[in-house]
């Protein structure tokens, strides 16, 4: 019920951010934007309360150090005068919220000692003191001053001349009574009666001059008086040392303004205090929060840094699927041309070879012609051989172009077909020992080109040179190496003796071209053996692998042993 | 005993060659000689000739496809593939199909003579890469195939050591029987690959229509 009543009583009524008045829920958190400026917060009397508050203090929890108290203020001042009795100059030290020591009421409170220095101006004659709160009307509280010495600073280095002291209040040698006024010092103002003796500490309590402000509308003070008259001369440096305590606000402090403040959690406590600072229990608050401005909150930064890791991965994707995309449709026509490319050649070879094949039945008929001379018909003889060796050659290139062929089974039915044609026309035997080759390692045409091309090539030199009855052909494909062997029984020869023909060479060279060894074994009288090895890898089937760096290592020690 | 023979040629002047060949024999009669399978195929079963010379490449419906219809609509004709180049493919898929034999073009004249002539008793010559084919085919032995359609003892001999680069003679002197017998063997083995193939298809239909 009470706690009811208080809350009514004592209200942060308003909260305004750069002209703009913010609404908030109660008991919820405000939130006041990002680069809140000119936050003013308007508290008093919630509504339909009549509460008066004589003195309020705030504290934004996590911003403000100590308790704001709305500025009031008072002094110790030092007041020049002539020798006329004018005014020619004073200086006011100013007092403002609480002192380190204070902790709520005289018993427990604690004197802070300060010193300061002032130099008396041209024509001073003589110094007062003033302790005052009339720093502004509305200023309110308490100000004891204790121990308060005037003194004049020599220039020799000598202790310094004491001038002026405050009044000694403790009895027995002080005064009898609070209410009367020391010796020397007056009570002023527009309410002298706010100008106090009181009693400090607790066993033993002192005594000392203070001012207690409880009066919105005036003032009070003390000074020396006429009585107590220190002189001066000008230039003087005077020390002014005194002991005080003290807890200063104003009466209408009913808001509080802060010019920014930064992202953060605050707390907006707003208390009502006595007079001399004591806290009634009386208070409100608003919890209050400064957002990040998004580029400095953590999940903006892991949102950015996910958008663009997720971007630049799309991108990357994008690119290579577009890259991928291009390639792909080149490597499309590519084939495609391929195709054509393929197909012309067929077609021009399926006619070339009708042609060749008519030619070579036209002249086999000639030759057969009785009425012909010997002579013509053993010219269409020749013709009908070399159109048939046109039909071959023809065979072989539309052989070669056709991808289809592009594996080892098709390069083991080739040699097959073409060295038992060969042999059987040059009436030698042959015996193939080609074990089936696997039609799943594929092959480049190039490396197929070379390899049958040099296989015929060694038949060839057999029939040429061999005087061979029989040839005996192995293939096989053995540990990722295709080999094919050729021997022959004829006469041989000796490597290094007789200067390789243009056959061999052209053997060997085929080999290298593909990263293949060629290996020729021959005696006199011992027949010949030619053997090719080379590497076919399963995995990368490009033609690069074919004359790589694949083979280079066996290749040495075939080269050693030739 | 003359033999009928009819030419499946789509090249003119091919066609025209092989005539003039076919009529240098007194024994042989050419019948008809057509230029596509599609003509083919209409008038042979009437012509009923003894060998059809058919090329391997035709415009429209190839050679090969031409076989195994006629030997669908009359198996009696012995049919002799010619063809240009050796390829090794298409005679295999050839013989698959009924083909009895088959013989480059370029082959001399008395060559394809003795081929129609003998046809009947073995045909044309199998060569080591056509043969060596044939190993491998007969090498999947599915229980689809009844036994009497795989090679028997004697057939595998003569069709490895014709992979091998053995002429028929060879053969012959290697297995101590004679070439005629050694032809014999290989016109079984063909006309089993025939069968084999036709089995095959019969397996894919009901495999399909399943």
């Amino acid at each position: 019920m009470s706690a009811e009543q208080n809350t009514n009583a004592l209200t942060i009524r308003r909260v305004e951010v750069g002209n703009k008045v913010l609404s908030w829920h109660q008991g919820r958190e405000l939130s006041l934007g990002a680069f809140p400026r000119n936050v003013v917060f308007t508290f008093g009397p919630g509504p339909g309360s009549n509460q008066k508050f004589m003195r309020l203090r705030t504290k934004l929890e996590g911003f403000d150090k100590d308790w704001r108290q709305g500025g009031g203020e008072m002094y110790v001042t030092i007041r020049f005068y002539n020798a006329s009795g004018d005014l020619v100059g004073e200086k006011q030290f100013v007092s403002r919220g609480e002192s380190a020591g204070w902790k709520g009421t005289l018993e427990d409170s604690t004197f802070t000692y300060r010193r300061e220095t002032v130099s008396a101006p041209l024509d001073a004659s003589h110094v007062w003191v003033v302790i005052s709160s009339a720093g502004g009307p509305t200023a309110i509280g308490i100000y004891v001053v204790d121990k308060l010495i005037v003194s004049k600073l020599s220039t020799n280095n000598t202790q310094p001349e004491v001038l002026l002291r405050s009044p000694v209040l403790d009895e027995p040698a002080g005064i009898p009574s609070l209410n009367q006024s020391p010796e020397g010092w007056a009570r002023d103002g527009t309410r002298p009666s706010m100008a106090k003796i009181v009693e400090v500490g607790r066993e033993p309590r002192t005594r000392a001059l203070a001012v207690l402000d409880d009066d919105a509308l005036s003032h009070a003070e003390w000074h020396t008086s006429r009585d107590l008259v220190a002189p001066v001369a000008p230039n003087d440096k005077l020390l002014v040392e005194w002991n005080e305590m003290y807890s200063i606000g104003i009466s209408d402090y009913r808001y509080v303004t802060y010019e920014t403040l930064p992202p953060g959690n605050y707390r907006l406590r707003v208390a009502e205090v006595s007079v001399i600072g004591k806290p009634t229990g009386l208070e409100a608050t608003l919890a209050i929060r400064v957002p990040l401005p998004y580029w400095q909150s953590p999940w903006f930064w892991a949102a950015l840094a996910v958008l663009t890791v997720a971007a630049s991965a799309l991108s990357v994707r994008y690119f290579t699927w577009q890259k991928m995309r291009r390639a792909m449709s080149r490597l499309e026509q590519q084939r495609a041309l391929e195709r054509e490319r393929l197909r012309i050649a067929q077609d021009i070879h399926d006619d070339l070879g009708a042609r060749v094949t008519e030619i070579s039945l036209l002249s086999a008929m000639a030759q057969n012609n009785s009425t012909f001379s010997e002579q013509a018909r053993t010219e269409f003889y020749r013709i009908c051989l070399k159109s048939r060796d046109l039909v071959a050659a023809l065979y072989e290139t539309v052989w070669a172009v056709n991808p289809e062929n592009d594996n080892l089974e098709a390069i083991g039915n080739y040699l097959r077909q073409r060295i038992n044609t060969q042999c059987t026309q040059a009436n030698l035997r042959c015996r193939l020992h080609i074990l089936s080759l696997p039609p799943e390692i594929e092959i480049s045409s190039r490396v197929r080109h070379n390899i049958s091309m040099a296989a015929m090539e060694a038949i060839t030199n057999v029939i040429k040179h061999g005087r061979a009855s029989q040839v005996t052909v192995h293939a096989s494909y053995v540990e990722s190496t295709l080999i094919v062997s050729m021997h022959d029984d004829g006469c041989g020869f000796d490597p290094l003796v007789a200067p390789p023909g243009n056959g061999l060479i052209n053997m060997k060279r085929r080999l290298d071209d593909v990263g293949g060894i060629c290996q020729i074994e021959s005696a006199p009288g011992k027949g010949t053996t030619v053997h090719f090895r080379l590497v076919v890898c399963p995995s990368d089937q490009s033609s690069r692998q074919h004359h790589g760096g694949n083979g280079v290592a066996p290749k040495e020690s075939w080269i050693n042993r030739l | 005993m003359t033999k009928s023979v009819a030419i499946v040629e789509d090249d003119k002047g091919l066609r025209e060659q092989l005539i003039a060949i076919l009529r240098t024999a007194s024994d042989i009669r050419c019948v008809g000689a057509f230029a596509t399978a599609e003509e083919a195929l209409a008038k042979i079963p009437i012509l009923n000739p003894d060998v059809v010379l058919m090329d391997i490449g035709l415009p429209g419906m190839s050679g090969i496809q031409c076989v195994a219809q006629l030997k669908r609509l009359d198996p009696s004709p012995q049919i002799i593939m010619v063809t240009v180049y050796e390829d090794t493919d298409r005679i295999f898929k050839a013989l698959k199909a009924g083909a009895n034999g088959y013989l480059v073009k370029s082959s001399p004249p008395d060559k394809l003579l003795e081929a129609v002539r003998d046809v009947d008793t073995g045909g044309a010559p199998m060569s080591s890469h056509i043969a060596c084919k044939v190993v491998e085919h007969f090498h999947v032995r599915a229980p689809a195939y009844p036994e009497k359609d795989n090679l028997t003892p004697r057939e595998e001999q003569v069709l490895t050591l014709l992979a091998s680069g053995f002429l028929y003679k060879e053969i012959g002197d290697q297995l101590g029987i004679s070439v005629e017998t050694v032809r014999s063997h290989v016109k079984n083995i063909c006309q089993k690959m025939h069968v084999r193939n036709r089995v095959e298809a019969v397996a894919r239909h009901q495999t399909k229509t399943n």
